[in-house]
């Protein structure tokens, strides 16, 4: 927006008292070879300001050059269009009489004579062409008195109202920032041109000039305050972390069994597993009672072992019983389809938790669970836990007969397989044989267990 | 350890078949070489595990523990490597088990472990919680003390991330796990060895009540950041109690700083000032050894203390001591380039540096003594590392925002200031010409030229850091959702956790009222209408920035050309409290206030932003005679104007206000009296030439200081 000073210089010379001896044409001409399409606004801007200060700008020819270069550089353009004719339209329009005195305010322009009315009125028509034949200090020495003196502008000024009105009320309210304040105490002591170009450089040119600032009412607009918040600081505690790196312990020790048995697990998903091989595992599972998390047995993976080593099963869910995921084991259980194993397993694991039930509640509301989460099961589950009532003294005294139970002879791996497809009576016996083979082991070391395991439940 | 060692010893003694996988020979090697690694004898260990490695390569876990033990030979300082071993093992372990069904990674835990364990001495929180979580999972089949180890990271990291309902709901899990190992030892296993089974009981009598005093200490972190003081004081109670119990010792540091911490949460600051103080911190080992720097920590709460006391001179002191402190001990440490690696200093060490901590309190401190440019740097470094959080690029917003204010810190100087009204006297004599002050020139600023994601305090940089810290915070139904829960929980955990999401929601008030500023001032007015919109609709919005939105509102909306809606925004009704401050503290504090008489702190004392009521309702009044302008309703203007500018002290009269008695004697073409009020500085009483009566009678309000902090200094 701003010019540049050497622009400027040669704005003011174009303007200058000297130059209003040339022609209106000649000083086009001048103008033209100045500046470029480009530059006008800018040009126009700086001339505008120039009209606003008389004291910048005092002798008529001066100001007739700057009305004629504002007309000028937009007359290819309808007058409407040109971004000045506001200026146009506001020095034409007859202004009350009494009041002029008064409103010589610093925002709008000053009163022109009535040869640079006369003047701007010919260039708001169709101006003759030997007007610009004429220089400005001619035309400003004009005797206009019987020239016609009013040209009609209402047109223009509807143009004008018109576009203003699509402007938003803001930057119609605006001021120039200029203020006029001459000091009283000093007389004019006549015009000096320098003085006043210095003046003017130093309100157009730079970055921000006053030139392009404008005073309009502004709201105040405190900034917010610093948000306010408790602990914010970073207070910093000693915590002494005592995490360290560890040494796997798991290095060659459970791994050797973990890989037997790992194996026999993957045999165990898919057909029965050998004598020899169950009471493997059914060892190593009771040696090692977390073993039980690290074989590879998933819920998903429990329906096969259900169906190919009920009592492998059992035991593992046992196990498992203090798992976080015991639920999903169960929720797979009752959904998987009915068979005598999975009958006889839930059976199984529905008599155990009574058993240790009445040692703690904890183990009541998991059964509780276990029953709502079988529709299917509910009945037989609660008509076995109805059957296996008696209390804990009995259940163990009975898992004591039970294991003296003599162990029945282990088939050959083909006749079981007969023995299964055989019939259901025949399978229940298996079951009921190998059950009491389960309980081989000290049961009171595994109650024991139990009931330290689910009180920190 | 020793004690799980013997257990497993004697088991494999027991256990007299031979298993296929491996040979007794292998098995012996195996415990001799843990036996040596427990005694700290690295080289024997390393020799029994090569030994091992010759008669069989298929467990990795030889590997692993023999870069473990290699990790302690070098004195824990050759952390970068032990991570790629790690890393690489891991891959190994997963390519050869593609299909990981869960329960396998029970065997490889360990390993897991000590991939987390490097991440979180690494400082990479949240890549050491995800593999802590799926630990986690897996929690029963691992032995006690290996389970505790996992919950114990856990916690430490979930505090450490901020997460303290997490941190405290595993802290029960290890009640129950501690519980559970005090049983097993008071019932007497079978197969502790006679010879000394004492000896062991009372270390695992120490160790059970080592783990006890730490979850407890836990368990107060947790509390101090969920700000529920009562069950904080229970568990500070139980902390001193645990220490004093163990030893005969004078309380330790972690403790006495823990109650210094809470105190000083409470706003008696005197007593925390004593706590810190009876710590003592000169005999406490450095921090090579603990990884931590109790002396940089000490003066760091110090100026915390200060801070909060109003103190801020004092304040800036201390966190530049703590900064020193810090920075010799990162010389004692090695230089950067060697942490950078994570080699050549010990891993517990890594964490020593609280250089970001440091700086952003400093920052924070710099920014309310009124140094918003040093405070942007601090800042600016702090949220290299902490970029997740909202607060911290709030904070940066408001530096700009500060910085760019303009004036403020000339103002505070006590220089003469013009701000606003003339911006400059050009000519002399018969040419002279005051130029005034575009209002809108001054607050809009464009850096031009420059990208706004380069970080220099400008309008623009703090816009982004406004979009960043509003995406950070949690999502606004998420915290509606949360609050329904937490009524319906107990009314413990739902008090505590209403603390957390007050923050939240003050943090999203201010934030919102610094983004509908800054938009104002880039010249962006839809989204400051926005924003202010938002802003108005907060339900714990105070009334201070509920001030501010209807003034911002009306400024968006003046720009929209939408004046009528603007007006509407600025009827002084609309203020009736201007306090900044968060109002449920009180409450909290009233609650438990019955059992200890809490020091006056004056901490509840409510900031207020402008400084009272009246003269914000002074600033609407002089807006709306702006807007009035506007609408060339001159005479309505100048009522508002004159009504305003009784209510206030002349010499708070803003530039704008006099700006606007400027204009309208202009437009009222009287320009003589209009250069009478520039050249005065002051609004004159246009038409009448009195002074008005009520104009002397307004009480006038000093420019108000937090009255809290006055308090505290004649104290």
């Amino acid at each position: 927006m701003t010019l540049a000073p050497k622009e400027l210089s040669n704005l003011l010379s174009i303007i200058s008292e000297e130059a209003c001896t040339n022609s209106f044409e000649s000083l086009s001409t001048h103008f033209h070879h100045y500046f470029g399409k480009a530059e006008h606004f800018r040009v126009g801007s700086v001339l505008v300001m120039l009209l606003q200060q008389p004291d910048l700008l005092p002798s008529s020819s001066q100001r007739l050059i700057a009305l004629y270069l504002l007309w000028e550089m937009y007359r290819t353009e309808p007058l409407a269009a040109n971004p000045f004719a506001a200026v146009f339209a506001h020095l034409l329009n007859p202004a009350p009489a009494g009041e002029e005195q008064e409103k010589v305010l610093s925002g709008f322009l000053p009163p022109i004579t009535q040869p640079e009315k006369f003047f701007l009125s010919q260039l708001m028509l169709a101006p003759p062409r030997d007007l610009f034949k004429k220089t400005p200090r001619q035309v400003s020495c004009m005797d206009v008195g019987n020239m016609p003196q009013s040209v009609d502008i209402s047109g223009l000024q509807l143009a004008l109202a018109e576009r203003q009105s699509e402007l938003p009320t803001q930057s119609k309210a605006s001021f120039p920032s200029i203020l006029n304040d001459p000091d009283p105490d000093s007389s004019n002591s006549g015009f000096d041109s320098s003085v006043a170009n210095q003046i003017i450089e130093s309100l157009v040119t730079g970055p921000r000039p006053p030139l392009e600032s404008h005073f309009r009412p502004e709201f105040i607009r405190p900034p917010p305050p610093l948000h306010v918040c408790e602990d914010e600081l970073a207070w910093l505690n000693p915590t002494e972390p005592d995490h360290s790196i560890q040494w796997d312990r798991s290095m060659c020790v459970k791994n050797s069994t973990g890989v037997e048995i790992k194996r026999i697990m993957s045999k165990a998903f898919k057909s029965p597993l050998s004598a020899q091989q169950q009471s493997q595992l059914l060892a190593e599972l009771e040696k090692d009672p977390k073993l039980v998390y690290h074989i590879g047995l998933s819920p998903v993976k429990l329906p096969d072992l259900v169906e190919n080593n009920p009592l492998v099963a059992i035991e593992m869910l046992l196990k498992l019983m203090q798992s976080s995921q015991i639920t999903e084991y169960f929720s797979v259980l009752v959904n998987m389809d009915m068979s005598l194993h999975s009958m006889e397993v839930v059976n199984r694991i529905v008599w155990s938790v009574w058993s240790v039930s009445s040692c703690s509640r904890s183990s009541g509301t998991r059964l509780s669970m276990f029953r709502t989460s079988s529709s299917r099961f509910r009945l037989s589950a609660s008509s076995s836990a109805a059957s296996a009532r008696p209390p804990a003294s009995s259940a163990s005294s009975r898992l004591w007969t039970l294991e003296k139970t003599p162990l029945r002879p282990n088939l050959p791996n083909n006749t079981r397989h007969r023995c299964y497809t055989g019939g259901t009576e025949a399978a229940a016996k298996r079951g009921r044989f190998a059950l009491m083979h389960t309980r081989s082991v000290p049961v009171h070391h595994r109650r024991r267990r139990l009931c330290s395991s689910e009180e920190i439940l | 350890l020793l004690f799980i060692f013997k257990s497993e010893q004697n088991e494999a003694k027991h256990d007299g078949s031979p298993s296929l996988g491996m040979t007794d020979q292998e098995k012996e090697m195996a415990a001799s070489a843990y036996e040596a690694f427990t005694a700290g004898r690295c080289d024997e260990a390393l020799r029994h595990l090569e030994a091992l490695q010759e008669l069989t390569k298929e467990d990795y876990k030889i590997a692993m523990n023999k870069a473990v033990v290699e990790f302690y030979k070098s004195g824990q300082t050759t952390t970068g490597l032990l991570k790629q071993t790690l890393m690489s093992m891991k891959n190994q372990v997963h390519t050869s088990a593609e299909d990981v069904d869960g329960l396998d990674d029970v065997e490889n835990s360990f390993l897991y472990y000590n991939q987390a364990i490097i991440h979180y001495y690494m400082r990479q929180f949240s890549d050491a919680i995800c593999i802590g979580e799926k630990l986690y999972q897996f929690l029963e089949p691992f032995e006690e003390k290996f389970a505790q180890s996992v919950c114990f990271l856990l916690v430490d990291l979930y505090l450490l991330t901020f997460q303290p309902e997490k941190a405290l709901h595993l802290l029960t899990v290890l009640d129950k796990l501690s519980v559970q190992g005090s049983n097993k030892n008071g019932k007497g296993e079978v197969d502790t060895n006679t010879k000394d089974g004492g000896n062991q009981k009372a270390e695992l009598a120490a160790m059970i009540e080592a783990a006890k005093s730490k979850i407890h200490q836990y368990k107060v972190r947790a509390y101090i950041q969920m700000k529920s003081s009562k069950a904080c004081k229970r568990e500070i109670k139980s902390v001193m109690n645990t220490a004093g119990n163990v030893s005969l010792m004078p309380y330790s540091a972690p403790s006495l700083f823990l109650k210094s911490n809470f105190e000083y949460l409470r706003g008696n600051y005197r007593k925390a000032v004593k706590l810190l103080n009876s710590s003592n911190i000169a005999e406490h080992a450095g921090p090579i050894k603990t990884g931590e720097c109790v002396r940089c920590m000490f003066w760091n709460n110090l100026g915390c203390i200060h801070f909060a006391m109003g103190k801020h001179n004092l304040g800036i002191f201390y966190f530049k001591k703590a900064l020193q402190e810090n920075d010799h001990t990162c010389a004692q440490l090695g230089d950067g380039s060697n942490a950078k690696k994570f080699t050549g200093i010990p891993m517990c060490a890594l964490l020593a540096n609280k250089r970001y901590e440091l700086l952003y309190n400093c920052g924070i401190q710099l920014l309310h003594i009124g140094r918003p440019l040093a405070a942007f740097e601090c800042l600016m470094e702090a949220v290299q590392v902490y970029h997740f959080n909202p607060r911290l690029w709030l904070r940066l917003a408001e530096c700009c925002i500060s910085a760019n204010k303009g004036g403020s810190e000339q103002e505070s100087k006590g220089l003469p200031c013009k701000k606003g009204i003339v911006q400059s006297v050009v000519g002399q004599g018969y040419h002279r010409k005051i130029i005034l002050a575009s209002q809108s020139m001054q607050n809009t600023t464009y850096s031009e030229g420059q990208s706004a994601a380069i970080p220099v305090a400008s309008m623009e940089f703090a816009a982004i850091c406004l979009r960043n810290a509003l995406l950070l915070l949690p999502e606004h139904q998420q915290q509606e959702l949360k609050t329904e829960n937490s009524s319906k929980n107990s009314s413990q955990s739902g008090s505590t956790e209403s603390g957390s999401e007050n923050s939240d929601a003050c943090s999203r008030c201010s934030i919102l009222a610094c983004s509908s500023y800054v938009a104002l001032a880039l010249g962006d007015n839809l989204i400051a209408l926005n924003h202010a919109e938002k802003l108005l609709h907060q339900t714990k919005l105070s009334g201070s920035l509920k001030f501010l939105g209807h003034l911002y509102a009306a400024e968006a909306l003046i720009s929209l050309d939408r004046i009528s809606d603007a007006i509407a925004h600025l009827n002084p009704e609309n203020v009736s409290d201007v306090s900044v401050g968060m109002l449920m503290n009180e409450q909290d504090q009233g609650s438990d206030k019955g059992d200890e008489p809490v020091e006056s702190s004056g901490k509840q004392t409510p900031l207020c932003y402008p400084s009272s009521v009246t003269s914000a309702r002074a600033m609407m009044l002089f807006n709306l005679g702006s807007a009035y302008c506007l609408r060339s309703e001159y005479d309505k203007a100048r009522k508002c104007l004159t009504q305003a500018a009784s209510m206030m002290n002349s010499k708070e009269i803003p530039p704008e206000a006099i700006l606007l008695g400027v204009y309208l004697e202009l437009q009222n073409g009287n320009t003589q009296l209009a250069l009478q009020i520039i050249k005065r500085n002051q609004l004159l009483p246009t038409t009448q030439q009195r002074v008005s009566p009520d104009f002397r009678k307004k009480p006038i309000q000093p420019l108000q200081l937090p009255s809290s902090f006055t308090q505290i200094q004649r104290k």
